[in-house]
């Protein structure tokens, strides 16, 4: 497998004659290979913009190697033509229609004119096409955003939060163009806060945590990195069956009375243990983790009962960790 | 080149863009409506009375001169004493032309300079707040970054922008300056009096008209370079109207408080004064003698030059900063 994005070590602080410098990258890394459709998650703040504008050559990093299409960073400009991206919501020159706008960016990238109209039905803005950007929703300049970053038929694609603002309808049509271009063989950087989505259409995945790599990897190795071997139990007797269960070795909790189960082999070890003793057993399922919480302990932003979580202030911490190659996503102590 | 194309479509598709030009308009209708409210075509009666009032200038210049070279004759010191710019200051009586004393006529000729030169300050004018507001609103709402994710030459998106912007405002200028100077022509030919301007007069004027544009386009490029400096639109208009109002207004009074002569060379408006309606002298020194001048050489030098440090500035620290 090749790499198409190749990031190492980088950092990037903002430095500013009347704010508090901000460090938003202290060390990051990231891989993402060919044909793949990568995830990039991060809570609120935590860099990925700032990653991708690094990447597309918007800001100049401090430290650290990137690669991109196999093509030093610094050479960016000879394979944009490959790239589509999409950074924010990108800002339209709003007096100009929805087609005018894409017709301009084609011609200064030397497209034909009937791509314009191909990529248009596609983010289902044919019939709007002929309107100001300016009478648009946030949807629909969204919508724009994603064909704009269509229309040189990428090999990779780079999109920062494209669902901010669909309609489920257009959510729905967003994994489906990403599977099909998946298939194309485009490579998908794509960064997002819904995890459903990205759990649904990714490959692989990076998770971002004040500016450093907290974990990667393909989807199911980052969720079995997390899997517990819990399972949740409901008995008619929950007391006598955690009972029964931990002298059988098993590690019990309970609450509201169902228990969740752990250290055994298998759902087929309890059924048998409180079978054994006269339990029955009425409902059982293995708990896998989902993205949603394995990021919530990554980031260590779990909602807690008594306070909102606060965004953190980008401060520079240590040197650099050495990043890991494994998956011992929990190395990264909390500062 | 589809880069400036696409460039000269934005900008003159621009609201604000729309607006400047009806005020630019506006402010020449006014002057072209008040023009011919107050010039009425010369009768017989008028041109006779015109006739009159400039005889009896000639009349008095020759009386004058032939004055002043007697007292010349008398007494060379007391006259040189009271004739310090000798017997001809006064100027010549074949000069005198009866065009100059009618009464509620414009005429065209002897006016259409000074409305040149107050074309050449509303056109700079405009043009200025048109450039600082076309690059200004792109570089704070980031649509350029958008641009850059397409073409990732900074130089090239920024110097295509700058093209089309200069061009444009030196084309609209050209016409704009052709027509301002072709209405007041054709208020004099049908209310008011042409003069009889020669070929001399005709190429002074083009080369008026073209100081004007180039000082338009100049004052656009300039508010380019600082509105990319300084990232909006805002902020360069506040540098232009604080450098008008702390150095030009504020300094030049405490120049004068303090005595401080001659001041004129520190000030940009002297030397797009020199360039535009010709070369300044400013000060004659303690003995009235060594007359300093500001040449309309120099004066286009100024302009020339401070529009290239700005630019230049301006892309080197597009090149190389972060964009949001
Ligand atoms: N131009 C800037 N100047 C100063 N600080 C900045 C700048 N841009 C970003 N930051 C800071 O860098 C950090 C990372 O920002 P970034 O936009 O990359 O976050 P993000 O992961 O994209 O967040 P979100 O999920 O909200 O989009 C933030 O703390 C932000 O405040
Ligand atoms: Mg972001």
């Amino acid at each position: 497998m090749t790499a198409v994005i190749e990031i190492s070590g980088l950092c990037k602080t903002f430095h500013s004659l009347w704010r508090e410098e901000k460090t938003a990258l202290d060390g990051f890394d990231m891989y993402v290979e060919k044909g793949q459709v990568h995830g990039f998650l991060g809570p609120n703040g935590s860099g990925k913009t700032t990653t991708l504008r690094t990447l597309l050559g918007l800001l100049r990093p401090d430290e650290g190697v990137m690669r991109i299409l196999d093509t030093p960073s610094a050479d960016f400009g000879s394979v944009a033509h490959r790239v589509g991206a999409i950074v924010e919501s990108p800002a339209f020159f709003t007096p100009f229609t929805g087609r005018k706008t894409l017709q301009l960016l084609a011609t200064a990238g030397g497209l034909p004119r009937g791509r314009v109209d191909e990529v248009l039905t596609t983010v289902g803005l044919r019939d709007r096409a002929d309107e100001p950007v300016k009478v648009y929703s946030l949807g629909m300049r969204q919508r724009l955003a994603v064909a704009s970053a269509l229309l040189k038929r990428p090999e990779l694609l780079i999109l920062d939060e494209p669902a901010n603002g669909l309609d489920p309808s257009g959510i729905h049509a967003m994994r489906t163009l990403m599977s099909e271009l998946a298939e194309q063989g485009v490579t998908v950087l794509l960064s997002s806060h819904l995890l459903s989505e990205i759990e649904q259409v990714c490959d692989s995945v990076t998770i971002i945590d004040r500016g450093r790599r907290v974990a990667h990897g393909p989807v199911s190795v980052v969720l079995a990195g997390h899997d517990t071997g819990e399972h949740l139990v409901r008995v008619a007797d929950p007391e006598q069956a955690a009972q029964v269960l931990r002298t059988a070795g098993a590690t019990v909790r309970s609450a509201d009375g169902v228990l969740f189960v752990g250290g055994v082999s298998g759902p087929a070890a309890i059924s048998e243990t409180l079978g054994r003793a006269g339990l029955w057993v009425t409902e059982l399922t293995p708990l896998t983790p989902d993205l949603e919480s394995v990021f919530l302990d990554l980031t260590g932003t779990r909602p807690a009962a008594d306070a909102p979580p606060q965004i953190a202030v980008p401060t520079r911490r240590r040197p650099p960790a050495d990043n890991l190659i494994n998956l011992d996503v929990r190395s990264e102590e909390r500062a | 080149m589809n880069l400036v194309r696409a460039e000269v479509s934005r900008l003159l598709s621009r609201r604000f863009t729309h607006i400047m030009v009806l005020g630019l308009l506006a402010v020449f209708g006014v002057t072209a409506a008040t023009t011919l409210a107050n010039s009425t075509r010369p009768d017989a009666g008028v041109w006779a009375a015109a006739q009159k009032t400039a005889e009896e200038r000639r009349e008095s210049l020759v009386r004058f001169k032939l004055n002043c070279q007697e007292k010349f004759l008398v007494d060379k010191e007391a006259a040189e004493a009271a004739f310090p710019g000798g017997c001809d200051a006064a100027g010549n009586p074949a000069d005198v032309e009866s065009s100059r004393y009618l009464e509620d006529a414009f005429v065209f000729e002897q006016e259409i300079g000074g409305l040149t030169v107050f074309l050449a300050i509303y056109l700079s004018f405009f043009a200025f707040v048109i450039a600082a507001s076309f690059i200004g609103a792109e570089m704070s709402s980031g649509g350029i970054t958008n641009l850059l994710l397409w073409r990732p030459q900074r130089s090239a998106i920024l110097g295509a922008k700058l093209t089309a912007l200069t061009g444009c405002v030196a084309v609209f200028s050209a016409l704009f300056t052709a027509l301002y100077i072709g209405t007041f022509y054709l208020i004099a030919y049908t209310s008011g009096w042409t003069g009889q301007p020669g070929v001399a007069f005709w190429a002074d004027l083009a080369a008026l008209g073209g100081r004007a544009v180039a000082l338009s386009t100049a004052a656009a490029a300039s508010a380019f370079a600082l509105a990319t400096l300084a990232r909006h639109t805002a902020a360069a208009l506040g540098i232009a109207v604080g450098y008008f109002l702390i150095w030009e207004a504020g300094a030049r009074i405490v120049f004068e408080i303090g005595g401080m002569l001659p001041y004129d060379p520190y000030f940009l408006s002297s030397y797009l004064s020199a360039f535009v309606s010709g070369d300044l002298t400013y000060w004659h020194g303690l003995d009235g003698t060594g007359d300093l001048v500001i040449t309309r050489l120099s004066g286009g030098m100024v302009v020339a030059g401070l529009t290239a440090v700005l630019i230049t500035a301006a892309f080197a620290n597009f090149r190389r900063r972060d964009l949001a």
